[in-house]
């Protein structure tokens, strides 16, 4: 590993508040480790800010980011970087990318999530309450009170218990909503419905589920799916394309179950 | 509360034509339909290159299926009509969805051109769906190709001159039946006319490439080990219509393909130009 330090000039979109104007405003940061990630180098950013060896034009103070476990599992690190959401890097939110992904003298663009869904709080920082709504509306399942369980008490064959982990990695980031050109929200829908219908205990509420959270979805201005699969691409836990293509499947199967009820 | 779980909002059928992923299913079951009949109306037409009887015997067969060709038709029409209006529901739903857009421009890493413009090639193939009726089952847009007969003598269809005059014919008692033939030759052979023919096609192809792909992945039938094969799909069905629909209009265009007029039945005005 090199000890060379990297300079960078960062352009970041800075907005005050919801209905504010934002823009993109230049920033130089100079003594970034190639070791640091890229959360880190924005703390490097706004240490500068507030101590006022970054020129901030404009005075927008340090830049407004979500951040909360740092180690890629609670999704919350949500940023467009360079236009891509998270960055670079396949299968990395930001907080686990490194800048040693970048190079010395790189100018990096960095933006909020972008959707109609998704508004913008403040600079990097966007609601993603329509998340938790679509959650609430089905994400969830029925189980008896009581003392916990056996852990074996219902068998569950290897596949589905491998595929149903597979899309439970799912970390609600809303990167698939970022990347995708209608601003769609089904592969995260997708590998809701698809962990729940894979596991026996997700039976109870498979009809109700599936078309709570399509119209919870479609209510919060969500798109519709057009197959470009740039979701799936972004997707810092690499949900499978198979997520929508299941929430499709189970939809279609929930109508049907459902007509005249 | 697990009442309330219970309660499912509107599903039924009705969502086919409310929710996002029925728009999607209409789409797909409508575009469905509508690539069965183009491949099918592809070899049809290629059957051009087998000559006149064997193009004129087809045509004749089709308009002779009466009411049902107009079951048919209007089954297409309504299927279109369906099409279409799922397409610009999600277009604009779509659009609504993602009015904010990016700064710097989102680096797309796996779409195509093909699925990016979707909408565009759509909008061509409608415009040139119109001109094509119009043009060769109205016979509006060009009446001077479109009016071609051919009459029946001693029990074979013979090709008629431009001076034919098919009211005058029937009504002497002769039978004739639409020279088809001698319709799609002339009419592809003005240049303009053959050009519109390949870009409506080049269009056509690429809203198949990833439609027929897309339609797969919609209905639920692209899952884990099949995919890779349905991504194949809609390229190849996209390539098979280009080649056989492109074909056409080029081999009238550069003379490739002439009208056969071999044994035309040639009244006595004929010696007049
Ligand atoms: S599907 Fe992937 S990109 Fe979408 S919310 Fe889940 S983890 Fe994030
Ligand atoms: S901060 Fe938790 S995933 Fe990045």
């Amino acid at each position: 590993m090199s000890k060379q330090t990297m300079s960078l000039t960062l352009h970041i979109w800075r907005q005050p508040g919801p209905d504010r104007p934002g823009r993109l405003v230049p920033y130089k940061v100079t003594d970034v480790s190639p070791d640091m990630s890229f959360l880190e180098m924005l703390d490097v950013l706004n240490e500068g800010i507030i101590e006022g060896k970054i020129k901030d034009v404009g005075n927008y103070g340090p830049v407004v980011f979500d951040h909360d476990c740092r180690e890629g599992i609670c999704g919350m690190c949500s940023m467009v970087v360079n236009g891509e959401p998270h960055g670079p890097r396949r299968g990395t939110t930001t907080c686990q990318l490194h800048m040693r992904s970048f190079e010395d003298g790189d100018e990096i663009y960095i933006e909020p999530w972008r959707a109609k869904a998704f508004p913008i709080v403040k600079d990097l920082v966007v609601d993603r309450s329509a998340f938790d709504n679509i959650i609430a509306a089905g994400g969830f399942i029925s189980v008896n009170t009581g003392s916990a369980p056996d852990a074996n008490a219902i068998p569950i064959g290897k596949r589905d218990a491998d595929e149903a982990f597979d899309y439970a990695a799912c970390i609600g980031c809303g990167a698939c909503v970022a990347a995708c050109p209608n601003a769609s929200a089904m592969l995260f829908v997708g590998a809701k419905v698809a962990h729940l219908v894979k596991m026996p205990q997700g039976q109870v509420e498979r009809e109700s589920r599936v078309i709570n959270m399509v119209s919870t979805m479609d209510d919060a201005g969500f798109g519709a799916c057009t197959n470009h699969g740039e979701c799936s691409r972004s997707c810092p836990k690499e949900i499978s394309l198979d997520a929508i293509m299941l929430l499709n499947r189970e939809y279609m199967r929930a109508t049907v179950k459902t007509r005249g009820k | 509360m697990s009442q309330q779980s219970q309660t499912a909002k509107p599903g039924g059928l009705g969502a086919l034509f409310t929710s996002t992923i029925g728009l999607k299913v209409l789409m797909a079951v409508t575009g469905a339909a509508l690539v069965l009949f183009v491949v099918q109306h592809m070899f049809a037409n290629l059957q051009i290159f087998a000559g006149r009887e064997v193009y004129n015997e087809y045509a004749h067969f089709m308009q002779s299926l009466g009411k049902l060709l107009w079951v048919a038709r209007l089954g297409l029409i309504l299927i279109v009509v369906l099409h279409i209006w799922a397409a610009v529901h999600v277009a604009r739903l779509n659009d609504e969805a993602r009015q904010h857009r990016y700064h710097k421009p989102r680096k797309y890493q796996v779409t195509t051109p093909w699925a990016r413009y979707m909408l565009f090639s759509g909008v061509v193939i409608f415009l040139f769906i119109v001109y094509h009726i119009l043009h060769f089952t109205a016979g509006l847009a060009d009446p001077a190709v479109f009016n071609h007969w051919e009459v029946l003598v001693a029990g074979h269809w013979m090709p008629t001159p431009d001076s034919f005059d098919p009211a005058a014919a029937v009504a002497a008692g002769a039978e004739i039946r639409h020279d088809a033939y001698e319709m799609f030759i002339l009419g592809l052979q003005k240049p303009m006319v053959g050009l519109f023919y390949v870009v409506a096609n080049i269009a056509l192809a690429m809203h198949l490439a990833h439609a027929c792909t897309s339609m797969f992945q919609t209905l639920g039938l692209s899952y884990g080990k099949y995919r890779p094969f349905v991504v194949l799909i809609g390229p190849a069905i996209g390539a098979l219509l280009l080649v056989g629909n492109v074909l056409m209009p080029l081999a009238m265009m550069t003379g490739m393909v002439q009208v056969d007029t071999i044994g035309a039945v040639a009244p006595v005005s004929h010696g007049g130009h």
